[in-house]
């Protein structure tokens, strides 16, 4: 208890810090806020493109679809936030400057994560509320208390997913020294969580759902929410699904650390 | 200008990328994966539309629009957007600065022998992948010549673009924010997403007159539309080289202003 304690009190200290040196570049820090609403304005709109040639996506409507994209942003927003700093692993391991992550008194990963905190990745919150607010009317869902709860833990959920597999492609740089097209490769199934798990056939839907699983990144928790009666048994799955691969991921990354053995220099 | 050393930035990169081996095999296989993805998004698309048919243009085609753009981003894809930015915020581009050697030109040919390298280990199984998921037939010998050149302005127009994304850290000092925004834009406005023929016609119509379209959607449709031939494929070859002359004339101004503003710490 104490040591969760000390950790919350170190990431508000570092929290600070950071937010201290990001302001320090004033005009781009400006300059990202303007262009993830610019960045979300296109990536929707190819939706809506897609929409005005069809009905519906697999039996799925457009009101629906815009709940999924919302629950998507949402899940996303945590990840960006904490985890950013996944991104820099490859060429930390390259050049040998992962090793003073070893010499502090403090969880590596912790320690890692909290170096770059990334504001930006909150825009995503309030996009992604407000999609699924609107849709929500549409589809005529009501927020009872149990939902509004059940929702929260759903995108804890699929936070932890999304996480999760960036960390486990990131931490494949202890063996493979450059897992930059890992990284990019998770990030491009991250992006297709956005559509029904039900347009894959066969094998693929399983491998979508349980080897890679973005399904439970938005579709899965999102039939929950929008049509809980017919939503079958894997979508109440989502928490085992976050669990479980945070904490395989976490494993990766601990036996990745220990056996990394420096670049020598 | 010499251009020995420039070849030999060219085979040194082609050898530094070879050396990581198990980079290619995942670079592969998550083109693979992405283009069995968009098989099934665009079979459901279909599914979906009235008479197997969207816009004129049925599954055959539009898988290949989207398959040839995956294919090319693999091929095309530059990081001189990152690494110009770390050379400035790191200070280490005062050594770039001090060689013999034009510092354009050399992140050029770096990317061109990692452009090489690609364009034989991820950008070619991934073009005969999506043609044969299709189930198009091959396309005639005179698109695949003319995709050839369409190709490389493209490689050297996203190179500009990068480029210069990358320059925009001697005025900001940090540019992720450009560099996201310009990677978001390019997805949608290029086609590589959606294909073009599918946006609304006033969109679509501004689009095809923007750089952007010249990266993925004029070669794919080069390569895509059979039997088109050269009177169809010269109007694109045609807007993307004027966009790179202009792009490359805009990169060289923007150099040498930004490095007049440079400033590194001593170290």
């Amino acid at each position: 208890m104490t040591s969760i304690r000390r950790y919350g009190r170190l990431y508000r200290l570092l929290f600070a810090q950071f937010l201290k040196s990001r302001m320090s570049y004033r005009t781009d820090f400006l300059v990202s806020l303007v262009f993830m609403l610019l960045w979300f304005l296109p990536s929707f709109f190819s939706v809506v493109v897609l929409f005005a040639n069809i009905p519906s996506l697999a039996g799925w409507s457009l009101e629906e679809l815009v709940f999924v994209y919302g629950f998507y942003m949402m899940a996303m927003a945590p990840n960006g936030l904490f985890f950013q700093n996944v991104w820099q692993l490859p060429t930390q391991i390259r050049n040998g400057g992962f090793i003073k992550y070893y010499f502090r008194p403090l969880n590596m990963l912790f320690y890692y994560m909290s170096e770059i905190i990334d504001i930006n990745s909150l825009n995503g919150i309030p996009l992604g509320a407000g999609l699924m607010i609107w849709a929500s009317i549409k589809l005529g869902i009501v927020w009872t208390a149990t939902r509004i709860v059940g929702t929260l833990v759903l995108l804890a959920s699929a936070s932890l997913v999304v996480c999760a597999m960036m960390l486990a492609a990131a931490s494949t740089a202890f063996w493979l020294t450059n897992s930059h097209s890992l990284l990019n490769l998770a990030s491009r199934f991250r992006e297709n969580a956005r559509y029904p798990m039900t347009i894959f056939k066969g094998g693929f839907r399983f491998a979508f759902s349980v080897l890679v699983p973005i399904g439970f990144i938005a579709f899965y928790p999102s039939q929950l929410i929008i049509h809980p009666e017919g939503a079958g048994i894997l979508p109440w799955l989502t928490p085992v699904a976050g669990l479980v691969s945070f904490g395989l991921a976490c494993l990766v990354w601990t036996m990745g650390a220990r056996k990394w053995s420096g670049t020598g220099t | 200008m010499r251009r020995k050393p420039y070849l030999g930035t060219i085979r040194n990169e082609i050898q530094s990328s070879l050396a990581y081996r198990g980079h290619f095999l995942f670079s592969l296989a998550g083109t693979v994966i992405y283009l069995i993805i968009a098989y099934f998004l665009w079979k459901a698309i279909f599914a979906a539309s009235t008479g197997g048919n969207i816009g004129g243009v049925g599954f055959e085609r539009a898988y290949l629009y989207v398959g040839i753009s995956m294919s090319l981003a693999g091929i095309i894809q530059t990081s001189v957007d990152w690494s110009l930015s770390r050379l400035v915020t790191s200070g280490d581009i005062f050594r770039s600065l001090c060689r013999p050697q034009d510092l354009m030109a050399t992140l050029f040919a770096e990317s061109v022998g990692d452009g090489l390298v690609n364009c034989a280990v991820v950008g070619l199984p991934a073009l005969v992948l999506s043609f044969a998921l299709s189930g198009a037939g091959l396309p005639d010998l005179i698109n695949v010549i003319l995709f050839i050149p369409a190709v490389a302005i493209a490689f050297f127009l996203n190179f500009l673009i990068d480029f210069m994304t990358g320059l925009s850290v001697f005025a900001l000092q940090s540019s992720r924010g450009v560099m996201n925004a310009k990677d978001s834009a390019i997805l949608v406005l290029s086609g590589a997403l959606v294909p073009l023929p599918f946006y609304p016609p006033g969109v679509r119509a501004v689009l095809e007159w923007l750089p952007f379209q010249a990266l993925y959607n004029a070669p794919a449709r080069i390569l895509a539309d059979g039997g088109a031939g050269l009177a169809d494929a010269l109007p694109f070859l045609a807007r993307e080289a004027a966009w790179a002359v202009l792009f490359f004339i805009l990169a060289r101004i923007l150099l040498s202003a930004g490095q007049h503003k440079l400033v590194v710490n001593g170290g």
